[in-house]
């Protein structure tokens, strides 16, 4: 399983454990080098000290080793070596540390000073330089003399300096490995501090279940950058919380519809059964009734549900809108009739459209069906025909709805009567016009041109 | 007993109501919740038969403002409400009962009639007094060993003067309880109930049960 944490703690351990081991072989070599020069410079001096105190003669070359330079280079037996020789072999002089015995000499006698490392005579680890020159001669008539060439090797035991490196190495070991092990809990505990809001949010993400959509994420107290992700993850919550109470309405709302009429038949006929007192025909029409109704709102959730899964072909044909609404208005004209509505139709005998004829009527039903239902006595209901921007419009005045009712009208089972009294309509018939609208590629909306009219309007998209 | 049924589905009002009536019960209807809370508040029944989605007030609304103003009487929510937060609400709203549509008649007439025991603190369907006993599921009384024909009317009658026994019952408490408001009530037609009733009752020979307080009722009790 992948884990930020985990894979931060790895990364930052390796990172920090790398720099470790270069910050101290850096230091180790840049100390070593420090010390080789350091050490390198002081051969040099005696070297050239050494250089400056060879003379050479027409008896040869002279070391001048009465010196106190000397004298001191001796004094220091077991540390300080020297030994001047003639480049063909002939010895000049060498300290008495050597105690006879002639330094390593090079097989390559180099022209300029050169530093190499060597074993001293007593078995230790040394260094030293070479430096080969022509000594000054002593003589006045120096030009009488052929200049010799001599070489000059001083070297000193380097075991001191090789221990403080060594001590050096152990210390940059232990300590790094000791900040390496020290690490690895601090580079914890500081990820599990900054990883502290992203546990909280966490955990409080998880006791959010589908019945506590109500709990929001509290953006304010948390770090910047999880800020964004809670803003979404409360974004998300609201649109889950609205569409979780929508599908509860509805669940309830459609239990309500089924329940009731299936314990009106079931009522109906245990009473009937229990106390028999005749008058079957009206017993038997309202079964019928029952029947009906819940027929119809089966049909409704059948229709809806095979437009939702896509499960309903069209058939595209020329449809003339003038005689389609005469025809689809014909069954309510006698109820408008009986409730007085004003009714204003405006529809062009020549509009025509290419749409699904028997879908377009079901949506014509619909609306003719809600506005004569919801129309008050004497109320007005208008259809409009627009041909310039290809729509049709059906607006009926109405008492019991308002703007705030609008965006809950095409809700599946929505009904403004919390009670849901009366099962003639049961909140289905605009939710199955915007779905066979969209099928149609129309657009179906509502709103309000005033306080008491209510308008839907059917307008072919991007008209 | 007296029953309130407030339920805005005409075609259910019919039938509970009508069942109930054949039940024994006399009944109130009501097909919205403002117009049930004002039978409720009005009258004293021995059992509510509430709808939750009513009109013009729902059915939890009206059972709150029953309870707040102390009224006891028992509640049946009869409802398609069926989730259990849905009952769980009536139930914490004091409502003695639930019940989800659609639902089988037999269990309602139990539950509404365990509802009106439970308005008298009667457990039990069976009452014995002395040599009288009275089986209020089947609606069979027995007197002194004998089977007693009885109206539905004198078995109401005799049902809650036993439901109270011991108790002094008025006249107008009869008068609520045994008969529709809407039924013709002669002045004196608690009286001449109780005197038939007694008398059915006497002619098994059992002791005078049925007692009269004068001024004040009539008392169902052991004879002294």
């Amino acid at each position: 399983m992948k884990s930020i944490r985990q894979q931060l703690t790895l990364m930052l351990l390796l990172g920090f454990g790398l720099l470790l081991v270069l910050s101290c072989t850096a230091i180790y070599f840049f100390t070593r080098v420090a010390l080789f020069t350091e050490f390198d410079a002081s051969l040099q001096a005696k070297a050239l000290a050494i250089m400056a105190l060879t003379e050479q003669s027409s008896e040869g070359v002279r070391v001048e080793s009465s010196n106190a330079f000397f004298q001191q280079l001796n004094h220091d037996a077991t540390h300080q070596f020297y030994e001047v020789w003639q480049t063909n072999g002939t010895l000049c002089a060498r300290s008495e540390s050597l105690g006879g015995t002639d330094l390593p000499r090079p097989s390559v006698l180099p022209i300029a000073p050169s530093f190499w490392n060597l074993n001293l005579p007593a078995g230790h680890a040394g260094r030293a330089i070479g430096l080969r020159f022509t000594p000054k001669s002593e003589d006045e008539n120096a030009g009488s003399v052929a200049p010799l060439e001599v070489m000059v090797v001083v070297a000193a035991d380097r075991q001191a300096m090789n221990r403080t490196l060594d001590i050096l190495a152990l210390v940059l070991v232990v300590t790094g490995l000791l900040t390496l092990i020290t690490t690895v809990p601090l580079v914890k505990f500081c990820l599990r501090r900054g990883h502290a809001p992203l546990d909280q949010l966490a955990r409080q993400a998880a006791v959010i279940t589908a019945d506590s959509l109500q709990i929001r994420f509290p953006v304010d107290s948390l770090p910047q950058e999880l800020r964004p992700i809670a803003t979404r993850l409360n974004d998300l919550l609201g649109r889950l919380e609205s569409s979780f109470e929508r599908e509860r309405r509805f669940s309830a709302d459609l239990a309500h519809e089924l329940r009731t009429p299936l314990a009106e038949l079931r009522t109906l006929a245990e009473v009937e059964l229990a106390w028999p007192d005749g008058g079957a025909t009206e017993k038997h029409r309202e079964t019928l009734n029952i029947a009906l109704q819940m027929e119809a709102m089966v049909t409704r959730l059948l229709e809806l549900a095979r437009c939702e899964n896509g499960m309903i072909s069209l058939h595209l044909e020329l449809v003339a809108i003038a005689p389609l609404v005469e025809t689809v208005w014909q069954p309510f004209a006698n109820k408008a009739k009986a409730k007085q509505l004003i009714i204003h139709l405006q529809v062009p005998p020549d509009a025509i459209i290419h749409t699904d004829r028997t879908l377009f009527r079901a949506i014509l039903t619909n609306l003719f069906s809600n506005a004569v239902e919801y129309a008050p006595q004497n109320g007005q209901m208008k259809i409009n025909w627009q041909s310039d921007v290809v729509e049709l419009t059906v607006s009926n005045t109405v008492h019991d709805l308002n703007a705030a009712d609008v965006p809950h009208l095409f809700e599946r089972l929505w009904r403004k009567d919390k009670s849901r009294t009366g099962g003639d309509h049961c909140g289905l018939g605009l939710a199955v016009s915007q779905a066979f609208a969209e099928m149609l590629g129309l657009n179906l909306q509502a709103q309000f041109c005033d306080e008491s009219t209510l308008k839907l309007t059917l307008r072919f998209q991007g008209s | 007993m007296r029953v309130l049924l407030v339920e805005d589905s005409s075609r259910l009002q019919m039938s509970i109501g009508k069942a109930l009536r054949k039940s024994g019960y006399t009944v109130d209807t009501s097909g919205d919740g403002a117009d049930g809370l004002w039978q409720a508040e009005s009258n004293d029944y021995d059992a509510i038969v509430l709808d939750i989605m009513l009109p013009k007030l729902d059915g939890l609304t009206l059972l709150r403002r029953l309870r707040q103003q102390g009224r006891r009487t028992p509640i049946l929510l009869l409802t398609a409400k069926d989730t259990v937060a849905d009952r769980v609400d009536g139930l914490q709203l004091g409502a003695d009962d639930y019940l989800v549509k659609p639902f089988a008649l037999q269990e309602l007439l139990a539950r509404v009639q365990a509802l009106c025991r439970r308005h008298y603190d009667s457990k039990t369907n069976y009452v014995e007094i002395a040599d009288l006993k009275i089986d209020l599921t089947a609606h069979a009384v027995m007197c002194a060993g004998q089977a007693l024909e009885l109206t539905a009317r004198e078995f109401r009658l005799l049902e809650y003067l036993a439901l109270r026994r011991g108790q002094i019952v008025t006249r107008s408490e009869i008068e609520t309880h045994i008969y529709n408001e809407s039924a013709d009530l002669m002045s004196n037609a608690v009286d001449s109930a109780i005197c038939t009733l007694r008398k059915k009752l006497e002619n098994t020979g059992s002791p005078q049960l049925i007692h009269t307080k004068r001024g004040l009722g009539y008392m169902l009790k052991e004879p002294s």
